[in-house]
């Protein structure tokens, strides 16, 4: 697999770039809009520009991109090997994804690090100070991140079984994601019907919660763990269900 | 001429003949689409709602640049993305040599051929919404700055189809590059601010050496009263057109690489 990545090393490339260039735009437009400005809604522009840097690195582990694909494979019955063997087709999906993602890390994390270094010389990031264990727990909550997004990914390849065009869901999961887990925007600037929403529901752990824990704006307590864990098995527990529905939905005839 | 005219239309025929075919997965992508168009407005007013104007654009100016860059979206999505996958298909799979045996253009074919209607309700509420705040603002526009106006934009879409017909023809020259449909459209950011915005550096890169800056910005920056300078209009018109030739050469060079096989 790390030779195959290697082999597509021009695309991860690209990928980075891409990765960075909203990044730059959406510095500009926050220069603009602090024009005269020390603080908004708290937040100094080297704030904001931390941020979104730090949205950017969770972005490239949490994001799962296997949607598409993946429910292709369910309409087209290409999964009847793992109905017949003893290894899950939910293990596959997640093995597989789970090392593509380690693999691709590899690679571009070194190349995100340099950009990080050479945007902190361009454009005023604000210097994190953290201890070592805020690190871990900032690990911990890419990892659970990870968890949430490859789960909302899963279930949305699952309604492949029932929806022939299911894989056009993963739009949606994009959209809710971005606005209700503070990838798009600092939450504090969000509308109160969006805050609400955003306190209801798990995604704020996969950017806000992490975010503003490691720039010092928010303290974890032991309920946001508690609330964390609860929400992921329940998750767990929907997908299990989601499964086994689902396979008695699936046929496939050779010939 | 008459005969491209006639292919044209008969393109759009199997299109919506194609689009008939799936009419939940339309509905679907519809939906999809108007969300995406959603997103987009309530993202920037959240950013714009902290601060009364920026870059000396006030709210309803940004509106302005948002509806020309909704449009130039759907286009985006609705034609180039649909023919600049086809064509990078088509090479990485060796199908590009049935259309270079047609008695017609390559690059025709190439272009035109495919075309989605799921963002034709996008279009329609970019040009909605730019027509309701021209309105609001009490905008008047003479028949020549209104033509202008049209000239800026179909450059911008030109610029932008020539930009990514050369990233697309680079397929002729790598291996296999599944995302070099994604360069483009990630530049999309560019184009959906006000010009000034940016600044340094990145001004004078967006602005000449890659103009991709002044796609939205000069329609909107005539429609608002705001005068360009003639220059930059007369620069861009001249970049678009030099884009565009250097993008046929690009292909009529690069085609002599293709060697039918796949990959």
């Amino acid at each position: 697999m790390f030779i195959r990545s290697l082999q597509f090393r021009t695309e991860l490339v690209i990928y980075v770039l891409l990765d960075i260039l909203p990044f730059f735009v959406l510095f500009f437009v926050w220069q603009a809009a602090f024009s005269g400005k020390t603080e908004i809604n708290s937040f100094t522009l080297p704030q904001i520009t931390q941020y979104y840097f730090l949205v950017m690195i969770i972005e490239r582990v949490t994001s799962t991109y296997f949607e598409n694909w993946r429910a292709t494979e369910i309409r087209e019955g290409k999964i009847d090997y793992f109905l017949t063997r003893p290894f899950s087709y939910i293990n596959d999906v997640f093995s597989k994804d789970v090392g593509g993602k380690l693999v691709s890390l590899a690679i571009s994390l070194p190349g995100l690090a340099v950009a990080f270094f050479l945007i902190s010389l361009v454009l005023p990031v604000a210097p994190l100070s953290v201890a070592p264990h805020q690190i871990f727990i900032f690990i911990f909550f890419m990892i659970t991140g990870y968890l949430i997004q490859f789960m909302i990914a899963l279930w949305i390849v699952l309604l492949t079984f029932w929806f022939e065009g299911s894989s056009g869901l993963e739009h949606f999961k994009w959209i809710s994601v971005s606005l209700f887990s503070g990838a798009m925007i600092p939450t504090t600037f969000m509308p109160t019907w969006i805050q609400s929403v955003y306190q209801f529901l798990p995604l704020k752990y996969i950017f806000a919660v992490p975010i503003t824990y490691l720039q010092g704006t928010l303290s974890l307590t032991p309920g946001m763990f508690l609330e964390l864990a609860i929400a992921l098995l329940c998750m767990f527990g929907i997908t299990r269900v989601f499964w086994h529905y689902a396979l008695y939905q699936y046929s496939s005839a050779g010939g | 001429m008459k005969k491209y005219w006639h292919l044209f239309w008969h393109f759009r025929k199997v299109d919506f003949m194609r689009m008939m075919e799936y009419r939940t997965d339309f509905v679907f992508w519809l939906i999809v689409s108007l969300m995406w168009t959603a997103f987009n407005y309530f993202f920037f007013f959240l950013i714009f709602g902290t601060t009364e104007s920026v870059a000396g654009w006030s709210h309803q100016e940004l509106v302005i640049v948002l509806s020309f860059f909704t449009m130039i979206d759907a286009l985006t999505w609705s034609v180039f993305y649909a023919n600049m996958t086809q064509y990078t298909q088509s090479v990485f799979s060796g199908e590009l040599s049935k259309y270079l045996l047609q008695p017609v253009s390559t690059i025709f074919l190439l272009t035109t051929q495919r075309m989605s209607y799921n963002n034709i309700p996008r279009f329609l509420i970019g040009l909605i919404v730019l027509v309701i705040t021209a309105v609001k603002m009490d905008i008047s526009v003479s028949m020549m700055e209104l033509a202008l106006i049209v000239v800026l934009f179909i450059c911008g879409a030109v610029f932008i189809y020539s930009g990514w017909f050369i990233l697309a023809t680079l397929s002729l020259w790598v291996d296999k590059l599944q995302n070099i449909n994604d360069i483009m459209p990630g530049f999309r950011r560019v184009y959906q601010i006000p010009r000034q915005v940016f600044t340094g550096v990145t001004a004078l890169t967006f602005t000449f050496i890659f103009p991709l800056g002044l796609i939205t910005s000069l329609p909107s920056e005539i429609l608002t009263g705001k005068n360009p300078p003639v220059l930059l209009i007369l620069y861009f018109i001249v970049a678009t057109t030099c884009l565009a030739l250097t993008a046929r050469a690009f292909f009529k060079y690069s085609i002599k690489q293709y060697s039918s096989v796949g990959g």
